[in-house]
């Protein structure tokens, strides 16, 4: 948990510190007859966020390693953690290059089967099903255009 | 067990290939799947009611027969939509609703593109900018304003900073001599209707579809910026900024552009459709009562138009010291 | 009297059979977007918007406006079942609800949500019917400054909200209200923080980091928390008639705050350009205030979730009050809802209520009749919505997942908004892990772009004097307010203190 606080806490702070960059370009200053320049509110949010995260980042090194808990519950809960935000990674980054349908088709088979230990039946029929749902209800039903593959996009492909 | 786990998986691959087996498309005609209408306003925004009128009207007489579907991306002045349509290379499935921000965006946020790299389809109309106050206003006449203004700084009040409504006081400023007037930006135009109506500021160049809600009960419109007056029934005595001394002349174009390099047929197809709809009854009453004033143009003229346009608007950016 | 006969005519437009059949149309279609996360009412509305050009225009408000009812009731249950906000107004139903339905008492929470919801609309029509024109000119008189003294009030509402070390309070705050100032600056037209890319032009939207914190961050605890050998099985929540008799018997003991909420958040509704949002929020933060338990706060109070329901649902009525009065729009649903009035070849204004009476009172009593039709098909949903819960976690979390992604694409339709709820889920998890309070990170979100422009048009108005909010009437009694609940804390500190070094010292 120490070592976390501490990187949390410079994290916020390096992002203060952007913010402040930043807010020198825009100008923090309060113009007559106009009130604050772009960049005022922004720059002592930031001020206020650097002040607390370097107290922050100072509790926790400051703080005994003795009493310190680990960040993750166990070993085990550490790499479902990291397996779930793989699996919203791949999920994103499909969605974004080929459209939703195709990451609907990868992501559900490998997250009910990797991760829920389903039957391969039951991975089938919920990729299926959950396809199914999501473009009669989204593009036929509501005729709401989710995000398709580029082969879509030059008329070739049907998602 | 073994066998079976083998036998599902492939069972798993049989849906999957279905998709790329069927999934190709073949080749037909103009339209064969609905039209996205990219709009640079969140739902309820300006342009946005404008979209949405129009896809009303296709609902309704059918011009084209896959649907028309409103896609929002507010946000960056236009910037944010333009992009994403300008992405869409080829997509003949693809439309942009544009109002001026599309013109000034570009310029004054240096974006890397311009309106010389989408595909005109059509304008539709010029929208007016009437100068408005609110009913019991001391101002009774614009020449009234304009004297006013030349003793103290008056506080207006229009959609975002450095577009069009801020572009039509400034001019007035610099036309008429003035003090500078105290600009308050506002989210959307509807914001702004409602800060005149509810005399937080004193003036607003909304246009009739905006603020003529509110004409005469609560506002009144000294002047407009065109050419003739308007031709509302109730708005006829409204000078034009010549007759009061304001010799400028300013409107909102209502455009329609696609994403570069489309087929001509899916181009012949979006202009087919919006000339059909520039000659719908609904449109025609809806433009005689909000004062738009009906122009169709498309393809080169529409190009020339937009040149002129931007001519205009570097000229008076330039002057305010936006761009250099 | 005239008022009680012109009612009586909106019931007989109301009650018409195509009236009826669009309504229960509008209401169950509402329900469905409400529960996807990020398509909102205002979406809803949007899309069916050019269909209605196929019926007359009283069927056709009736219908709009039943969806936008059933987007209010709607937006509850994934708070509640999944700590996703499906609705931005119901963001502020997770601080409660969500602890609730972990505890095994989802059912409880929707009931009394739904309950809520139906005082909520009632409270409002009421008001509708007795006082539209006069409040609406009222609310006419709140500016630029009058509207920052409110974002005021209801931030100081919120001082005591994180429980946790206050410094991680006030970076998280610090942090919702930066992210809101990514994007273009309204003021100068500058682009701020957004380091050259024309994606973040557009800013952050709250909807797409408040489904990634608390939607993906969840998920992600939940999953690690499935490896903990110190929990214990997992309740499974039993839900029938019980939940319904407790919803209503809650309902029953906060009445008095499930009704102020309703009038607070009416007004705040009605209020131009707020919605239903900031009204939900303020309801939560006055319950809290205001509660003699404040420590049952965020750990699933049945209060924390009756009075932001009931104040945003009113709220969502208000803001259709100076559309249908003056014709202007209250939130972003009654714009689409005035774009609608255009297209059925009405003039919205002050003389809609004179002129179209049987549009204006058809839509009124439609008010009372989706309210309660709403209700009903709710509490029959109950029982299968709080199933939900028992689905598998390998095939429910999936699900989560995909709705979070898809919901926060659909807000504003960009890519940009796929990679916020990816990064910020996993933000939201390390955050919620450390104990860095999540609820002024959605508070600050949600009203701070608000809030700054508030600050800064006033500014401008009075010629950058910060007196401006000083020297109107009516902001100076809200600041003065606003500036007082902001002390209330920091007072009782000292109290607390010099009680404590009264009681050492004796």
């Amino acid at each position: 948990m120490r070592k976390g606080e501490m990187i949390v806490a410079a994290l916020f702070m390096v992002v203060s510190l952007i913010v402040i960059w930043e807010c020198f370009r825009l100008g923090f200053g309060w113009e007559p007859q106009q009130g604050p320049q772009a960049g005022m509110v922004p720059f002592y949010l930031a001020l206020l966020m650097l002040g607390c995260s370097a107290f922050l980042f100072y509790l926790g090194w400051r703080r005994e390693k003795k009493e310190d808990d680990n960040f993750f519950i166990n070993k085990e809960g550490m790499m479902e953690a990291g397996r779930i935000a793989l699996m919203t990674l791949i999920f994103s980054v499909i969605v974004v290059y080929a459209g939703v349908y195709f990451a609907m088709l990868i992501f559900s088979p490998i997250f009910v089967r990797w991760l829920g230990k389903h039957s391969w039946t039951a991975v089938i029929a919920f990729t299926v099903i959950i396809t199914l749902t999501v473009y009669f209800g989204m593009e036929v039903g509501l005729k709401i255009p989710l995000p398709r593959s580029p082969l879509y996009m030059q008329g070739k492909f049907i998602i | 067990m073994k066998v079976l786990r083998t036998r599902l998986f492939i069972l798993l691959l049989v849906p999957i290939a279905c998709v790329f087996l069927f999934g190709q498309v073949a080749e037909a005609a103009w339209p064969t799947r609905p039209v996205e209408f990219t709009i640079s306003a969140g739902a309820g925004g300006g342009a946005d009611k404008y979209a949405r009128f129009l896809i009303g009207l296709n609902v309704k007489g059918k011009y084209i027969s896959e649907a028309i579907i409103p896609v929002n991306k507010p946000g960056g002045a236009g910037a944010v939509a333009m992009q994403a349509v300008l992405g869409q290379k080829g997509n003949g499935y693809q439309m942009l609703i544009t109002l001026n921000s599309f013109i000034t965006t570009p310029l004054f946020q240096n974006l890397p593109f311009t309106f010389r790299d989408f595909t005109p389809i059509a304008l539709l109309a010029l929208d007016n900018f009437p100068l408005w106050v609110y009913k019991d206003s001391p101002y009774k006449t614009a020449a009234d304003f304009i004297a006013a203004a030349k003793e103290k700084s008056i506080q207006v009040g229009g959609t975002g900073s450095k577009q069009e409504d801020e572009i039509v006081f400034r001019a007035i400023e610099k036309i008429a001599g003035t003090k500078p007037f105290k600009y308050v930006p506002f989210k959307g135009g509807g914001d702004v209707a409602k800060a005149l109506v509810g005399k937080h500021i004193e003036a607003s160049v909304n246009q009739v579809s905006e603020a003529g809600g509110f004409f005469p009960e609560f506002v009144r419109p000294l002047c407009v910026f065109q050419d003739e007056r308007l031709a509302i029934p109730g708005y006829e005595d409204v000078p034009t900024g010549k007759e009061v001394g304001l010799d400028f002349s300013y409107e909102m174009m209502r455009a329609i552009f696609a994403p570069p390099g489309i087929s001509k047929e899916a181009q012949d197809g979006l202009v087919g459709l919006f000339q059909k709809i520039s000659e719908d009854a609904d449109w025609k009453a809806f433009a005689e009562k909000t004062g738009l004033k009906r122009t169709f143009l498309t393809g080169d003229a529409l190009m020339k138009f937009a040149e002129d346009y931007e001519k205009k608007h570097i000229d008076i950016m330039k002057s305010q010291g936006w761009i250099k | 009297m005239e008022t009680i006969g012109h009612l009586m005519m909106g019931f007989g437009v109301a009650f018409q059979p195509l009236s009826l059949l669009m309504m229960v149309l509008g209401l169950l279609l509402g329900l469905a977007v409400g529960v996807l996360p990020g398509l909102g009412g205002t979406a809803g509305v949007a899309l069916l918007l050019p269909l209605t050009v196929l019926v007359p225009p009283e069927v056709a408000i009736i219908f709009l406006a039943a969806i936008y009812w059933g987007a209010l009731y709607g937006g509850v249950i994934t708070s509640v079942l999944f700590a996703i906000p499906g609705e931005p107004w119901s963001v502020a139903l997770i601080f409660d609800g969500y602890p609730m339905a972990k505890q095994g008492k989802s059912g409880l929470a929707l009931s009394a949500a739904f309950i809520a919801s139906f005082v909520g609309i009632v409270v409002a029509a009421l008001i509708f019917v007795a006082a539209a024109m006069p409040l609406a000119l009222f609310a006419l008189k709140f500016g630029p400054p009058e509207m920052f003294a409110i974002m005021l009030l209801a931030f100081s509402t919120f001082v005591g909200l994180g429980t946790g070390q206050p410094s991680k309070t006030l970076v998280s705050t610090a942090f919702g209200l930066l992210l809101t100032a990514v994007g273009l600056d309204l003021v100068t037209g500058q682009p701020r923080l957004t380091f050259g890319q024309i994606s973040w032009l557009s800013g952050y939207h709250f909807v797409p980091i408040t489904i990634g914190m608390f939607g993906i961050g969840e998920i992600m605890i939940d999953g690690e928390d499935r490896f903990n050998t110190e929990i214990k099985e997992v309740i499974h929540a039993k839900v029938g008639i019980k939940d319904m008799k407790e919803g209503l018997k809650a309902i029953w003991a906060f009445f008095p705050q499930t009704v102020l909420a309703s009038l607070m958040g009416f007004f705040v509704g009605v209020l131009p350009g707020t919605g239903a949002t900031p009204a939900s929020f303020l309801g939560y933060g006055l319950a809290k205030q205001y509660s003699k338990h404040p420590e049952r706060y965020g750990h699933g109070a049945i209060e924390g979730v009756i009075a932001p329901q009931a104040a945003a649902n009113s709220a969502g009525t208000g803001s259709l009050l100076p559309m249908v009065s003056l014709g202007i729009p209250g939130s972003p649903t009654a714009a689409v809802l005035l774009a609608g009035l255009y297209m059925w070849g009405l003039w919205p204004g002050p003389r809609l209520f004179t002129e179209q009476p049987v549009f204006v009172w058809g839509l009124i009593a439609s008010l009372f009749l989706s309210g309660t039709v709403c209700l009903i098909i709710c509490m029959v949903g109950v029982p299968a919505l709080a199933a939900i819960m028992r689905v598998p976690w390998g095939m429910l979390t999936p699900t989560i997942i995909i709705a979070c992604f898809i919901g926060s694409f659909v807000m504003r339709n960009i890519m940009f908004d796929v990679w916020c709820t990816l990064i910020f889920g996993w933000i939201g998890y390390v955050m919620k892990k450390l104990k860095y309070p999540l609820a002024p990170l959605a508070v600050a979100l949600v009203l701070g772009d608000m809030t700054e422009r508030f600050f800064r048009q006033s500014l401008i108005m009075g010629d950058g004097n910060p007196m401006v909010f000083f020297d109107r009437p009516i902001s100076k009694w809200f600041m003065i307010v606003a500036i007082l609940l902001f002390a209330f804390p920091v007072f009782q500190l000292v109290k607390a203190k010099v009680k404590a070094g009264k009681a050492q010292a004796a």
